[in-house]
Parts: C-alpha cells; sequence; structure tokens
C-alpha cells in the first residue's frame, strides 16, 4: 500500500521487531512507519483492542501526519 | 574457474573451523563440510549453469542467490555434485510467487519445504524412496533437504528467533526430503498426473508441517482404510483446520495397493477423502472461530451451520505413494492456505 503512494502504518510487537526492520529494509521501504504495539495481540479481547487503539492512535496520527 | 566469494582463511583444526563457522552463523547448528574452492567449484559445474546465473530472490533479505551461493551452501550442507540440480529446482519451486517464502521464512508456525523427488533421477543419485523415507541413512535425503534450509538461512536470512520466527519450530527444518516410490505405487507418479512424462524428473515442494503416521494393520478394504485416513486427518488444532490449504497424503504402498484394489484411482481416494472430511465448527471455541471467520470463508456461517467440509477443494489433497513394506501411511498437513505446493523440472546437464 505504501509503494502505492497511500499512507501506511505497521503494527509490530517486540518480538518480531528484527523480522519487521529487516523486511522494512529488504522491500526498499526504511522509512515505513512503525507503530509498537504489546505481545501478544493475537488473542486480545474486543475490549483489550480497543484500549489497545486509543493507546497507539496518537502514535498512528503522528506517523501519518506528522 | 574462478569464484566470486571471498576467500577466508581459517583454521586447519577441524574443531577450531567448526567453532568459526558457528561463530560466523553458518551453520543450522551441525558441523559443515568446509566450502574450499574446489568443492564449490564442481558443484557449480554440476549445476550446468555459470557461476554467477540468478536463480532466485530469496525472502526475506530478499538478496539474489545465484548458482555460486547456491553451491557453497549445497557443498556446506554435504551434497554430493549429483545433488546440486534437486536443490536448483528446490530453490525454484520454493520461489514461486505462490509457495509464499516470506511468509514460510517469517511465520510462527512450524512450517518447512518438504521436497519430493520423482523421476529416474532418483535411483541415479541414490535417493531413498523405500523403507524409512524421511528418516536417517541416505545422504542424498539427508544433504539435499538441508542444503535448502542453509539457503533459506544463509541467502535468505531466516535466522532464528531474529527472522524466522517458528514458536516452536520442527525437526523437519533440518531436511525433509523423500522420492516417491514409483516402482511399488499401484497409480501413475505424481508429475505424471501434472503432465510431465515419467522420464522427466521434478521435485514438489510443500509448506509442511511435521508428518503424523496413519497406522492400519486391520483394515482389508478401501472403505475402511478410508476411515482411518480421513480420521487421522481431522485435526483440530493445525493451520488446515481454520486456514484451508494443502494437505499431503503419503501412502504406504501396501496400503496405497488395498486402494488401488477396490478399483481406486488416485483422484477417488482424494474425492472420498474431501467427502469424509468433515470439520465439525463445536470443536472450535468462540475466540478461536472468530479467529477463523475472518481468515477461511467457509468458517463465516452462521449458527445452524454444525459442520464445513474440512477443506475448500478435494484438489487440496495430495497424494503420494512412498515408503517400503508395512501398513502404515503418514499425513503432512501444511502452513495452511497461505501456501500453495509447486512442481518444478530438475533440469539435468547431458
Amino acid at each position: 500500500m505504501e509503494k502505492e503512494g497511500i499512507p501506511t502504518v505497521t503494527f509490530v510487537s517486540p518480538p518480531f521487531r528484527t523480522l519487521a526492520m529487516r523486511r522494512r529494509e529488504s522491500q526498499g521501504l526504511p522509512d515505513l512507519a512503525v507503530v509498537w504495539v504489546v505481545h501478544p495481540m493475537m488473542n486480545l479481547t474486543p475490549p483489550q483492542i480497543e484500549t489497545l487503539a486509543d493507546n497507539v492512535l496518537p502514535d498512528v496520527i503522528g506517523a501519518l501526519v506528522g | 574457474m574462478s569464484l566470486r566469494a571471498r576467500v577466508l582463511e581459517v583454521s586447519a583444526s577441524p574443531g577450531e573451523m567448526q567453532d568459526y563457522f558457528e561463530a560466523q552463523g553458518f551453520t543450522d547448528g551441525l558441523p559443515v563440510v568446509p566450502p574450499t574452492e574446489d568443492l564449490v567449484s564442481a558443484m557449480i559445474e554440476a549445476s550446468g549453469l555459470p557461476g554467477d546465473s540468478e536463480l532466485a530472490v530469496v525472502a526475506p533479505s530478499q538478496v539474489m542467490a545465484t548458482v555460486e551461493k547456491v553451491a557453497i551452501n549445497a557443498v556446506m550442507a554435504g551434497c554430493r555434485p549429483s545433488f546440486m540440480p534437486v536443490v536448483v529446482a528446490a530453490l525454484r519451486a520454493i520461489t514461486r510467487p505462490e509457495w509464499n517464502l516470506a511468509g514460510v521464512q517469517g511465520t510462527t508456525h512450524m512450517a518447512t519445504p518438504v521436497i519430493f523427488v520423482n523421476g529416474p533421477i532418483r535411483q541415479r543419485i541414490g535417493i531413498n524412496c523405500s523403507s524409512n523415507v524421511f528418516g536417517q541413512g541416505f545422504r542424498a535425503n539427508a544433504t539435499i533437504g538441508r542444503a535448502v534450509r542453509l539457503v533459506l538461512m544463509n541467502i535468505g536470512q531466516g535466522l532464528p528467533g531474529k527472522t524466522d520466527m517458528a514458536t516452536l519450530g520442527s525437526p523437519c527444518k533440518f531436511t525433509f526430503c523423500g522420492g516417491e516410490n514409483e516402482e511399488q505405487s499401484p497409480w501413475d507418479p505424481y508429475h505424471v498426473d501434472h503432465g510431465m512424462k515419467k522420464e522427466d524428473n521434478t521435485v514438489m515442494v510443500h509448506a509442511a508441517e511435521g508428518p503424523h503416521n496413519m497406522q492400519d494393520h486391520g483394515s482389508r478394504n478401501s472403505d475402511e482404510l478410508l476411515m482411518t485416513i480421513a480420521d487421522t486427518m481431522n485435526i483440530t488444532g493445525n493451520n488446515n483446520a481454520g486456514l484451508g490449504g494443502e494437505i499431503v497424503v503419503v501412502l504406504g504402498p501396501e496400503h496405497a495397493r488395498i486402494l488401488a484394489g477396490d478399483g481406486m484411482s488416485k483422484d477417488d481416494v482424494r474425492r472420498e477423502l474431501h467427502r469424509r472430511l468433515r470439520l465439525e465448527l463445536s470443536r472450535f471455541g468462540s475466540g478461536l472461530r472468530a479467529w477463523y471467520r475472518k481468515r477461511r470463508p467457509a468458517t463465516d456461517v452462521g449458527p445452524e451451520v454444525k459442520e464445513i467440509p474440512y477443506l475448500d477443494d478435494w484438489k487440496q489433497i495430495l497424494v503420494m505413494v512412498a515408503g517400503g513394506p508395512g501398513l502404515h501411511s503418514l499425513i503432512i498437513p501444511s502452513f495452511g492456505g497461505m501456501s500453495r505446493s509447486t512442481i518444478e523440472r530438475i533440469a539435468v546437464p547431458a
């Protein structure tokens, strides 16, 4: 999406930091915005997801328009 | 032959040499054969291609694998030069877009390439297709799969805990390679089913979970044997259950003959297994059910639906015949619908 000109944010949790950073480089997108989220995030309940979203929203907005 | 690779000066002591390779991160944890210039040159020559010819871009590093770089890894894995065309074909197979190497390399799942070899090259280079086909004891089986793993680590940079995020991994990630036992199969071999000639040489590569044995010493007809096979395939906690995709059924020759003896073709077996494989949705808790709903449309059904086909299509059941005497078969589930198996011709130099 970023390559198609659509401003994009990628959510990454800390254990996946190296993979995310290397993929970002190898895909030619070294400046792709990353927002860090808590791990694990795959099995959160809907209320936990809402809390997570509230917490990272400023980072997301900052990454997109900052 | 002049090589492009940097030449390293290392200790002649075998122990110190292996310690150095390990410290550099060149290995899969086992000792490797030192890739000397003469061994690498012989490996390149056996490919029938120039050393600098480009084979494929390997994820996640997106680095181009040249014949020379692959040859270095094949030497380190312990391959004979005659194995090199198989390694090259396997690399081509797993770098096709539908195989989704980037996904397989980075996933928390244990997926790893399982390489099935068809054609006369099996006998020529000593690929075991019979007893203990996926076990120890055969250099070609042991080192072809290992060479692909070293390529994935050293060129693709799939590094455990960094860029290869497998939660648990699998012993199959060291090597997982065997040949179809075409001579003992009651049906045409896999590659002939896919439009190749019997004398062609091919690899089929599947993004594999570990294999699971299916013992059935009692069934004397196809109906009973298929009951055992379908029930063994019907697992809740693997990627195929919720995410679809392919499952390889490796039939031992004696089981295959029971099915063929009742007049079943290979496609009859695949269709019948698909018909019998039903996924009872009550086996998923609500959390897992919701997770799958977003990922496999077939699971997105109302509460009145109690079960769905385990796989979306009978063609997602792939049948191979391998192994030796005995009434065992095995299943190899997969990474799921995110990867499709590929078949690739092995280019054997004249």
